[in-house]
């Protein structure tokens, strides 16, 4: 009687929640091969460490639950419903964590935590089979070595000969030099190699952009005077007007010891934007922070020491803070019943607040750059709150970050480049104690929060849908790719990832279309001015409840504008290649007619000849499509005037109507669920809709199997054996 | 009263346009009857370089102003002049600065007065020239009388009953009702003595698939002593027909409806109507809505508050949740009719309000029609206007209307029916042939109009005042071509399943292009939408193109190897010689 509140659609109470199997299948692919999801034999699995059957599946909103087989390979989690309504694949590194309840009649409940808000509860039948599970589970969540992260035993599909070969050729490292070149930075900044061998500052990159004017003695003294050596350095430098975001970490200067160098290095950073000779120096903790940390020998910069320097604190609170706020977050979004109770745990969470803090302090910086001001920027140790907040500071000044490609330079520079520490924030490695817990922290994700703050706000300014986001995300803490291992550059090269892992973005441009913001209007934004409004940040819905299928609405505006922009291009292709076969035809019609008035056709020699007249017309015409070179090869061998016929191929390579979106849950030819956020791919020809898996994408055209093969036939290989004389 | 009368000052200059809706800017007010008008000052240069520009007036309906206030710029010096602020019933708020404090405290005065019209047939629709010519009147567009007709092919269980004829039985229902067919008037009669007001059952909703229904009428008057009514149980019991059950939903809380009782209403008792279930589904009270939506709006116009502060006050002014509360409600009642196939009565206490809320919330739901413009025109007609929700009460005053000058009889509940459907729209945005736009634009003419749809509070007032004679019908407007065309959402595919839309708190969302309107730039957002209106529109081109370029084609394919035929044969006739 009850209109139960979860999932709310009572259509399909049963289908809800099966949106990971093409998620998950995506990584399947990587263990088993290619088989088809719903016919694999788990038993057979190599690695299967852990079978426990009947284990029941508990939707947590209106407690139904779904009766299976759980089985935990050495990779993955795998809940199997034993009527095949439902999988679920969860990868080891995504497991955040594993609690269990206590013995009931119902059996003994197991909650499964995971790093991208999907919590499994189950109810298993048997003490023993629970007390291993947890075991199990929380054993290969957090591997004690980093070597043991699932990215080591990865393998791409198709990559096997790379990989035995050593190299994996889908590696392209950033350039910092290529980037700063992109900026324009002036001859007012240096690159240079002092920490060569990291043997200054082992959590920066090797190469530094730094003013021209320090030497490198300032430098390296500056690199003494500064928390773990992050010495101040370039890494933003705004072509309009020669203004520079620069980085370090918190000065040693406790109660009240000064720097020469450093307050010079200060001067050098100043003087190099000739336009102003002020300079914001921005210590993104709260002050009672800063000052706490006086008394530990660091703290902040004293104003009077500093020429021409303004001084400001911004309230982002520490790492520890985060982690307590982002899981009251997801306690509220996967607990609260009432609009009031939801409201009132998102307020208490704290977790809108930080995120207003990180973009007002990330819109002050931009501002000031845009006013031609230079900001040096530091927290505590400059690699959690510094980088998210200049990064959002980069992405709101320069367009170039705000697409796919910008994006991911922007993230390899100042999160990966400048030492932000994923391994230990995301939990990647280092076992289950206490210290390596004190250590995660969803700063990351906090960024991509902020990100999809300005998203909102300027939803024609980014290249990259939200879908992306979340996809670096979850591949940021999955350990699925080398990208995101490790705690710095140095670290990374120690683990030699290029060679023993895979890529991230290589994974991810494969996927490119994927990502893309139909409403992406390149060149018309350049700085972008966040509303930094309380009533202008949002709860990030397809994020935390991402997993909730019923949350997520079942028509996406974007969804349906994505699929219109495609669909266009591709009309507007046959419409230009109807009109020139269209004029083709007129023409070759008025030719024959004006060679039939002068007696020129006498016999059927004279027809082909005049056809291969046409024909070469129609070369001369640079008319390109390929069903007609095949059409001109048929006309020799059959020996009829097939130009004039009409090409029935040529009349069905598109689908003038595409299949509506609406009520499409699963691929037309495998059946895998599309979960709410899934791109959902039409074939060119049949206009039906499969996942990415069951099409053929190629440069113009995505075909399903079975328009592929119905083309085939007739493709130009098959028919120009047949040579044009 | 004459309404030249209020007008203290018709004309008062040098005025500055502090806050509103353009760019600060100086210029001059005007009053008439109904309007106040701001006109920029032009500069001499412009005046000089085109003395005949059209100059950009700002004119506003007095009766779309909410709460006025007039005070000094500075206390200690009044010399410095006024600060009129006006706070609109659309959430809008405009400051201008007045130069004499006199000045700005008169014309507080007349458009205080003017805004608070006693006499509805003062209001602007009696005094508004239409300008335009009436294709589709609105007034006789959707009259029972063809909606019978239209429901007569899908069923033949309900009459047209005349029983209200001269709005003798029920002063809030229309003349013509449809009652199931059985059930005599004198039946009705009876049961509307046993209904609050006199509203009797009546049909709301009929589904064609399922042949169930939803009836709505307000709570019986059982009373302290268990007053019934054998006539009420057998019009009730006639509707059950085959189904072996029915559900009552009573759109107040249990203890609600305990109380009532005590007053001389009540509910069903079971075992009179011992084949209906009885279901409590609290809608918050129209009482409380008001307060909700002062609460919610003051929040939203706070752009120095904090997150927390945010954030609390967007949780606990309490509209959000009883936007959650009437959506559930609906889907409860959509539920029972389409997955049970069961007849539902809906009624709360007066059945005026919360019950019209979940009535055209579930049609809405369950029927495609009522998601074109058309269909929506008619619910909001009929399960609204003819059904006699008392728009001139609710409606005398908006968010900013608090305390003494507030009546006792304001309420937004119109707005929370929008909300509601906005909420239904942004879960399901192809599935609407309007855009939101459409709803804000029905928000505001329900506070403030040139058209008469949403005057008086029930058909018979309307006929009263001749409304119907005197005024334009806003559907009249709403259904020129040029208007609509701004209203239709490209995206819309008809879509012909109910909707169920999900209730979980993360799917209620507060409707920021209505309360945070005037507070943020919307370009961004627009131009977003109108890139993928676009689309939409070129790909239906394209198609409609492509597919007759095709059939050139074909035909002239057809041509040219008829042609090439005739050829061959001439040829081959030629060689034969």
């Amino acid at each position: 009687m009850a209109y139960s509140t979860f999932p709310a659609y009572t259509e399909d109470i049963t289908v809800a929640g099966a949106l990971l199997a093409d998620r998950i299948g995506r990584l399947f692919e990587s263990v088993a091969g290619k088989a088809p999801l719903k016919r694999i034999d788990l038993e057979s699995l190599p690695n299967l460490t852990i079978k426990v059957e009947k284990v029941q599946l508990i939707d947590r909103f209106t407690n139904r639950s779904l009766v299976g087989t759980l089985y935990v390979t050495t990779t993955h989690v795998i809940f199997i419903a034993d009527d095949h309504s439902k999988e679920i694949w969860v990868l080891h590194g995504l497991i955040g964590s594993v609690e269990r309840g206590s013995m009931t009649a119902a059996g003994c409940p197991l909650t499964i935590t995971c790093k991208n808000f999907l919590i499994l509860s189950l109810k298993i039948a048997r003490d023993r089979d629970c007390q291993d599970l947890l075991e199990t589970l929380q054993m290969c969540s957090r591997p004690v070595n980093v070597e043991e992260v699932f990215a080591f035993s990865y393998v791409r599909p198709g990559a096997e000969k790379d990989l035995s070969a050593g190299t994996s050729s889908e590696w392209t490292a950033i350039d910092l030099d290529a980037e700063f070149r992109r900026q324009g930075v002036d001859n007012k900044w240096k690159m240079v190699d002092f920490n060569g061998e990291y043997q200054y500052c082992d959590t920066y990159p090797r190469r530094l952009m730094v003013p021209s004017a320090a030497s490198t003695q300032t430098l390296i003294g500056s690199c003494q005077f500064r928390s773990r050596a992050r010495l101040p350095v370039l890494t933003y430098w705004h072509r309009a007007n020669s203004a520079a975001i620069c980085r370090c970490a918190q000065p040693l200067t406790g109660f009240s010891a000064r720097c020469v160098e450093d307050e010079q290095l200060m001067d050098h950073i100043a003087k190099a934007n000739a336009h102003c000779g002020v300079l914001h120096l921005v210590d993104t903790r709260p002050r009672v922070n800063a000052m706490v940390n006086k008394v530990q020998g660091k703290g902040f910069e004293d104003e009077r020491n500093y020429t021409n320097m303004r001084f400001h604190f911004f309230d982002i609170d520490n790492i520890h803070v985060m982690r307590g706020s982002l899981q009251k977050l997801v306690d509220a979004c996967h607990r609260m019943r009432t609009v009031t109770e939801f409201w009132k745990g998102v307020e208490s969470s704290g977790w809108l607040r930080h995120v207003r803090e990180v973009l007002k302090c990330a819109g002050f910086l931009s501002d000031s750059v845009a006013r031609g001001i230079s900001c040096v920027v530091h927290c505590s140790d400059g690699w959690d709150r510094t980088a998210q907040t200049i990064s959002v500071a980069q992405l709101l000044l320069d367009p170039y970050f705000r697409t796919i490609d910008g994006f991911r330079t922007l993230v390899e520079k100042d999160w990966l480049a400048f030492g932000h520490k994923f391994l230990d924030r995301c939990g990647h490695a280092g076992g289950a104690s206490e210290e390596a817990s004190k250590e995660f922290s969803p700063v990351f994700t906090q960024f991509l929060d902020v990100v999809w703050q300005v998203m909102c706000q300027y939803p024609r300014a980014f290249e990259f849908h939200e879908r992306f986001l979340i996809e670096v995300h979850d591949h940021s803490h999955s350990g699925q790719f080398g990208t995101f291992l490790g705690n710095c550059d140095k670290d990374r090269m120690d683990l030699r990832l290029t060679t023993r892992t895979e890529c991230l973005w290589a994974h991810l441009d494969r996927k490119r279309d994927d990502y893309l913001n139909p409403t992406y209007q390149p060149g018309k934004f350049s700085v972008l001015v966040p509303d930094t409004r309380a009533q202008a940040i949002h709860f990030w819905r397809s994020m935390y409840n991402r997993f909730d299928d019923g949350i997520i609405p079942r028509e996406s505006i974007d969804q349906v504008a994505i699929v219109t922009l495609e669909h266009v291009g591709v009309l507007e292709a046959h419409h230009t290649a109807l009109q020139a076969r269209i004029a083709e035809l007129k023409a070759a019609m008025g030719r024959r007619a004006s060679l039939a008035d002068s007696g020129h056709s006498s016999g059927g020699g004279g027809v082909i000849s005049s056809a291969v007249g046409d024909n070469n017309q129609t070369a001369t015409l640079g008319k390109s499509s390929s069903c007609w070179d095949a059409e001109s090869g048929v006309y020799d061998t059959t020996n009829s005037n097939s130009l004039l016929m009409l090409d029935e191929p040529e009349l069905s390579a598109v689908a003038v109507r595409w299949r509506s979106l609406r009520g499409v849950v699963d691929c037309q030819a495998c059946a895998a669920h599309f979960g709410a956020t899934d791109r959902r791919l039409h074939c060119y020809r049949c206009g039906s809709i499969f996942c990415r898996r069951c099409l053929e994408t190629n440069a113009d055209a995505r075909l399903c199997k079975n328009c592929a093969d119905e083309i085939r036939p007739t493709s130009p290989l098959v028919t120009s054996t047949v040579v044009v004389p | 009263m004459e309404l030249a009368e209020a007008i203290e000052r018709s004309r008062v200059n040098d005025v500055f346009l502090r806050k509103g809706p353009r760019t600060p800017q100086p210029g001059s007010l005007a009053l008439t009857g109904h309007h106040l008008i701001f006109s920029p000052a032009v500069d001499a240069a412009t005046a000089a370089r085109s003395p005949n520009a059209h100059v950009d007036e700002l004119w506003l309906l007095h009766s779309a102003v909410d709460r006025v206030a007039s005070e000094a710029i500075s206390r200690d010096n009044p010399s410095k002049g006024g600060l009129l602020t006006l706070k609109c019933k659309n959430f809008m708020m405009c400051v201008f600065e007045i130069s004499k404090l006199d000045d700005c405290e008169a014309v507080a005065r007349s458009i205080e007065t003017l805004s608070n019209l006693n006499d509805v047939r003062l209001e602007y629709p009696f005094f508004y020239r239409c300008s335009f010519t009436v294709l589709d009147d609105g007034w006789t567009a959707f009259d029972a009388e063809q909606e019978f007709a239209r429901l007569q092919v899908r069923s033949d269980a309900w009459r047209l009953s005349f029983v209200n004829k001269d709005f003798r039985v029920c002063p809030s229902y229309p003349e013509a009702v449809i009652v199931p067919k059985g059930i005599g008037d004198d039946y009705l009669r009876s049961s509307a003595s046993f209904r609050e007001d006199g509203r009797f059952p009546v049909l709301s909703y009929y589904h064609r698939d399922t042949r169930s229904s939803i009836l709505r009428c307000s709570q019986p008057l059982v009373g302290p002593n268990g007053r019934r009514s054998k006539e009420d149980e057998a019009i009730l019991n006639s509707l059950l027909g085959a189904a072996a059950k029915g559900y009552i939903i009573d759109t107040r809380s249990l203890n609600a409806a305990n109380s009532a009782r005590s007053r001389g209403g009540g509910s069903e008792p079971k075992q009179n109507y011992s084949r209906w279930s009885y279901v409590h589904r609290p809608v918050p009270r129209w009482k409380e809505l008001h307060d909700a939506l002062s609460k919610l709006v003051e929040a939203c116009n706070d752009s120095s508050a904090s997150s927390d502060r945010w954030l609390s006050k967007l949780g606990g002014c309490g509209w959000l949740q009883a936007v959650a509360d009437t959506l559930t409600c609906a889907c409860v009642v959509a539920q029972c009719v389409d997955r049970e196939e069961v007849p539902v009565i809906v009624h709360g206490a007066e059945g005026t309000d919360s019950t019209l809320l979940v009535t055209s919330l579930s049609t809405l739901l369950l029927d495609a029609d009522a998601r074109t413009v058309r269909g929506f025109e008619g619910l909001i007609e009929r399960e609204w206007i003819a059904a006699g929700h008392p728009f001139w009460l609710r409606c005398a005053h908006g968010a900013y209307a608090t305390g003494a000058i507030t009546g006792p009889f304001e309420a937004p509940t119109f707005l929370l029916f929008l909300d509601c459907v906005w909420q239904v729209y942004q879960q399901f945005p192809c599935s609407f042939e309007f855009t939101e736009e459409f709803l804000i634009f029905l928000f505001e003419h329900a506070y403030a109009s040139e058209f008469g749809s949403f005057l008086g509070n029930c058909e018979k007032e309307k006929a009263e005042y001749g409304i119907k004679k005197s005024t334009v019908s806003l559907w009249s407007f709403v259904n020129n071509p040029d208007v609509l065309q701004k209203f239709f959402n490209a995206l819309y595919e008809p879509n012909e399943s109910p909707l169920w839309p999900c209730v979980a708190p993360q799917s209620i969302m507060l409707w920021e292009r209505l309360f945070l309107r005037w507070q943020r730039d919307w370009t961004h957002a627009d131009g977003a939408q109108a890139t993928v209106m676009q689309w939409k529109s070129r790909e239906k081109e394209l198609q409609s193109k492509v597919l007759v370029m095709r059939r050139q084609l074909v035909e002239l394919s057809k041509e040219a190897q008829l042609y090439q035929q005739t050829q061959l044969i001439n040829s081959l006739q030629v060689s034969d010689h």
